[in-house]
């Protein structure tokens, strides 16, 4: 299973990038949405684990950009920090599958991830 | 003349040259300092990079991984040693575990502050306490908040009363957050004034604490330090502990007002009625806002008694604030006790008014133009409550008219009562401030007017009374509203008929299913009937030898090429057992058989006899086993004599010696227990005697060869510096398990001295950890290991897949050669040779 894991925060992204690849995926890391928009271009994810927050593209634009430039139903996951609900709102009026708000553990994310696959 | 003073060009020369030279010493060290802070931050950055893949493994380490995981984790742990020598790797790694701290919870959170402790990192930290720098300081104690060091509570204690305020504040936070006493120490130990920033701060840490039994703060009411009172206020009232009374009563009368108002606050929270007398006491001692705060209180707690002093408020000259909150304590208290006097016209005035209107509205009347408005300005009551006269009531919000007679059922009659006034005089409704009207405004108004009405408000327009002095008789619409009165009576004859056939249709096939259902129900019982066989046998235990029976267990020999007849009868796998005889053997049985009686102990030997004798028809056996597919498990029905219970017990016997280990020794003991029969218990001894020979036997050679198993840590510590070794003889203390023991044993007659005593200290460790996980281990086991026989009786099929499943064991079984009794020490499980019997049955049958 592929992964795009899209976050300008390096460290968090390395940190869940090790553990998505222990679980078995494979992960494909985007710094900020510049890169996310070239990786969709040419890849197709089976899974997007956006930050909403981004350099460029922020997780609101990735999402709108995902469902209605390239039309794919492709599940997605935010990740948000507290206090940013509107955010969250935007993001799943414009078809966010799942979110995730900041402080959590990276197997809850693995718990959601898994979920969000089955249902695909 | 005025001349200009002589100034040397040198000095200007040389100025210049000075300032221009501090301009470039300026810029350069601008230049270069922004370069060291970029190539600083540039460095951590590619460090942070370098180092998250570490974090992230030490984060996600699984003890219980493979052998590589643990090896890289040894490897990485050693490395990052060596990394934090170096303070700014220690600065980093601090840092991304900060960082990370931020963003990760649960059991990742845990582990980060277990890894920060663990690589002694909050050393750092502690050193920075004793700087003289407050912001180092304050970092310092920040740091060890964060990473929940519970050792730093004591040192960070001192802080409390720090006279650096920024310390002092991050030293309370502190010491609230660490320990659940925290709160407590703070509250008794602390001088300072506490910020109303700083309390918030504090009471959001203890509202966030995991299972934190708050204390009674009324024990702090009673503290010298206001702050602290104030503080233990606004914690009495956040955990409502309301056992405090008299203490909030006094309280009133404080100096300080930021305490009486959080006391009145406390009164109005736990309702304390016995506070109202002091809170009426004070009231003219207190400033304007703390009036507000206890007419507010009354109003929430107060009864009618008190309505004399609140009206003794709104008569006394107090502030216009004071007199509002008054009328409003009032009116809580007792509604409507006081009405809108602002602006509202006498009743004199409203003759007049109403009389000149009057006139004006006849004159219309006699001109005949209903639709001429009158507009009253006067208050903007008058214009609301205008009535438009012959036009129908327009609902503006929706758009929908009402008409008069749009539907009988809905008209109502609306009966207008004049109190003051009766006038015949045209209303006239002005039509924008009709607009102005809301549906819930008017939805108290049933106003569907009949022609009666029209005619009415044709000639009785606008008397500038108000809405409210309209009154609907409801009265008398009760009885219209409820016009029909239906007889029920009928219901029962005409819909139980119909119901009841309807439902009878529809549930049938409801029943048929279940029929069905049933049916299944029934094969399923016969299936597992064979669960119960061996019980039917074990209850008839005097029924004579049947010699016919041994032809039922030949059919079931086959039974392993029909899957359904091997799942019906697991038992008869068993029956496979003495395959590996020679024909030589078989002959002399069958000889034996010939001329003597059949002696049933020696069953397996007469089963391979008779396997042997009648393969020449085993064709016509099989087909005559497929006709009656049925009859397999017919017979496993029907009770068969005890001579056959004791065979299948011998066979079982046999089989599980040949194929069985010592985990099947708790069975035959449970069995010697259960069986009477003097054969059968000397065989069941032999078998445990054989068993627990090998069993010893095996476990010296396991206890051997598990000591020259290979030790991860043997490689580095022969590789490593003394710190080295030092570290991973603890982290063999902490992880190691019994391939360790050889390692240590070796170390233990080290050259060095601190070698020597760490790796004896570790080898006792070790050992007392492995003797409790043995002990552990075993209780499991015993529990863990249930024989064939067991499993069998509980006839579960799953058993059966599970392992035929592997395909790596099925290879290997079928590859297997079977060698005796002797092989059971290759650790291999009964069931895998059980599945390798049937292979090798068809093998040998097939040459």
């Amino acid at each position: 299973m592929n992964v795009l894991l899209a976050d300008d925060d390096d460290l968090l992204a390395s940190l869940l990038g090790f553990r998505l690849k222990k679980g078995g995926y494979c992960v494909h890391h985007s710094s900020n949405g510049k890169e996310v928009k070239e990786y969709l271009k040419t890849n197709r994810p089976d899974i997007i684990v956006s930050d909403i927050m981004m350099p460029y593209f922020s997780g609101i634009e990735l999402i709108n950009y995902v469902r209605k430039d390239l039309s794919l139903d492709t599940p997605i996951i935010i990740i948000s920090s507290a206090g940013n609900e509107e955010n969250v709102l935007s993001a799943f009026e414009l078809g966010a599958n799942d979110f995730i708000s900041k402080p959590f553990s990276p197997t809850e994310l693995m718990v959601r991830l898994a979920r969000e696959l089955k249902k695909t | 003349m005025i001349t200009s003073p002589k100034i040397p060009t040198d000095l200007l020369w040389g100025l210049s040259s000075f300032f221009m030279g501090l301009a470039v010493v300026y810029l350069i060290s601008v230049f270069y300092f922004r370069n060291k802070i970029t190539r600083e931050a540039q460095k951590i950055r590619e460090k942070k990079k370098e180092l998250s893949p570490i974090v992230s493994e030490f984060l996600f380490y699984d003890e219980n991984g493979d052998k590589i995981e643990k090896i890289n984790y040894i490897g990485l742990k050693i490395e990052v040693r060596e990394l934090i020598k170096h303070p700014f790797d220690r600065k980093v790694l601090t840092e991304i575990l900060m960082d990370l701290r931020k963003d990760v919870s649960g059991s990742t959170r845990k582990e980060l502050f277990h890894i920060y402790q663990d690589l002694g990192l909050h050393e750092d930290a502690f050193k920075n306490l004793k700087s003289w720098r407050w912001e180092i300081v304050s970092k310092g104690i920040f740091e060890l908040t964060q990473m929940h060091v519970e050792e730093a509570y004591k040192p960070i204690t001192s802080f409390i009363n720090d006279r650096r305020p920024t310390v002092r504040k991050q030293a309370e936070i502190a010491v609230v957050s660490l320990k659940r006493e925290g709160i407590t120490f703070f509250l008794d130990h602390t001088k300072y004034k506490i910020s109303e920033w700083q309390q918030l701060k504090l009471l959001d840490v203890v509202r966030n604490k995991e299972d934190y039994i708050a204390p009674p703060f009324r024990l702090w009411l009673t503290s010298k330090n206001n702050h602290v009172v104030l503080l233990a206020l606004r914690l009495i009232k956040h955990y409502h502990q309301n056992d405090a009374n008299s203490s909030l009563i006094t309280l009133v009368n404080h100096k300080s007002n930021y305490i009486k108002r959080e006391a009145i606050h406390c009164i109005k929270e736990f309702n304390l009625t016995e506070a109202l007398p002091v809170l009426k006491s004070v009231f003219d001692k207190n400033s304007t806002d703390i009036r507000m705060h206890i007419l507010d209180t009354i109003a929430e707690i107060g009864s009618e008694a008190d309505l004399p002093f609140l009206e003794n408020i709104e008569d006394q000259n107090y502030s216009f604030m004071v007199k509002n909150k008054a009328v409003r304590a009032i009116n809580t208290i007792k509604p409507e006790a006081i009405l809108p006097t602002k602006d509202i016209e006498s009743g004199a005035d409203i003759l007049e008014a109403e009389k000149t209107l009057e006139q004006n509205t006849l004159e219309v009347v006699e001109t005949d133009v209903p639709e001429v408005s009158h507009k009253e300005k006067d208050t903007p009551e008058s214009n609301m409550n205008a009535l438009e006269p012959n036009q129908e009531l327009t609902d503006t919000a929706s758009g929908v008219s009402h008409k008069s007679d749009a539907n009988p059922l809905e008209k109502q009659t609306l009966e207008l009562r004049v109190e003051a006034i009766e006038l015949d005089g045209v209303d006239i409704l002005d039509t924008n401030n009709a607009l102005e009207l809301t549906d819930e405004e008017i939805a108290f108004l049933p106003l569907i007017i009949d022609t009666e009405t029209e005619t009415l408000s044709v000639s009785t327009k606008a008397n500038g009374k108000s809405l409210v002095d309209i009154k609907v008789v409801f009265e008398e619409l009760k009885p219209e509203r409820i016009p029909v009165d239906f007889d029920y009576s009928f219901l029962p004859f005409v819909v139980e008929p119909q119901r009841e056939p309807i439902r009878n249709i529809a549930t049938i096939p409801v029943v048929f299913e279940e029929v069905f259902a049933m049916e299944e129900e029934r094969t399923r019982d016969i299936a597992s009937l064979h669960v119960e066989y061996e019980q039917v046998v074990a209850f008839q235990e005097q029924k004579p030898v049947d010699i016919l029976s041994l032809h039922v267990e030949y059919e079931e020999v086959f039974a392993p090429e029909d899957a359904k007849t091997s799942e019906a009868s697991p038992v008869d796998l068993l029956d496979f057992s003495d395959l590996s005889l020679s024909e030589e053997k078989s002959s002399e049985h069958v000889e034996g058989q010939k001329d003597s009686v059949l002696d049933y102990i020696d069953w397996p030997v007469d089963f391979e006899l008779l396997f042997q004798e009648q393969t020449w028809d085993h064709k016509v056996e099989f087909e005559e086993q497929e006709v009656n597919e049925n009859r397999v498990s017919l017979d496993a029905i029907i009770p068969k004599p005890k001579f056959h219970e004791e065979l299948e017990t011998m066979a079982l016997l046999e089989n599980i010696e040949e194929l069985g280990d010592e985990r099947e020794i708790p069975f035959l003991k449970s069995l010697m227990e259960t069986e009477s029969s003097p054969t059968v218990l000397e065989r069941i001894g032999s078998i445990l005697d054989h068993f627990v020979s090998v069993y010893k036997k095996q476990e010296v050679s396991n206890t051997s060869e598990s000591e020259k198993e290979y030790s991860v840590f043997e490689e580095l510590i022969y590789k490593g510096d003394l710190e080295t070794r030092l570290f991973l003889l603890n982290e063999i203390a902490q992880l190691g398990d019994a391939k360790e023991l050889p390692l240590l044993h070796t170390l233990v007659s080290d050259e060095n001295k601190l070698i020597r005593e760490t790796a004896l200290k570790v080898l006792h460790a070790l050992q007392n950890r492995l003797e409790e996980d043995a002990l552990a281990f075993g209780i499991q086991d015993d529990h863990a290991s249930i024989s064939i026989e067991e499993i069998i009786k509980k006839d579960d099929p799953d058993f059966f897949k599970l392992n035929f499943e592997p395909t790596e064991t099925i290879e290997k079984t079928k590859e297997r050669k079977y060698k005796g009794p002797s092989n059971t020490g290759d650790r291999n499980t009964l069931f895998d040779h059980l599945c390798s019997m049937s292979t090798k049955f068809y093998n040998k049958r097939n040459g």
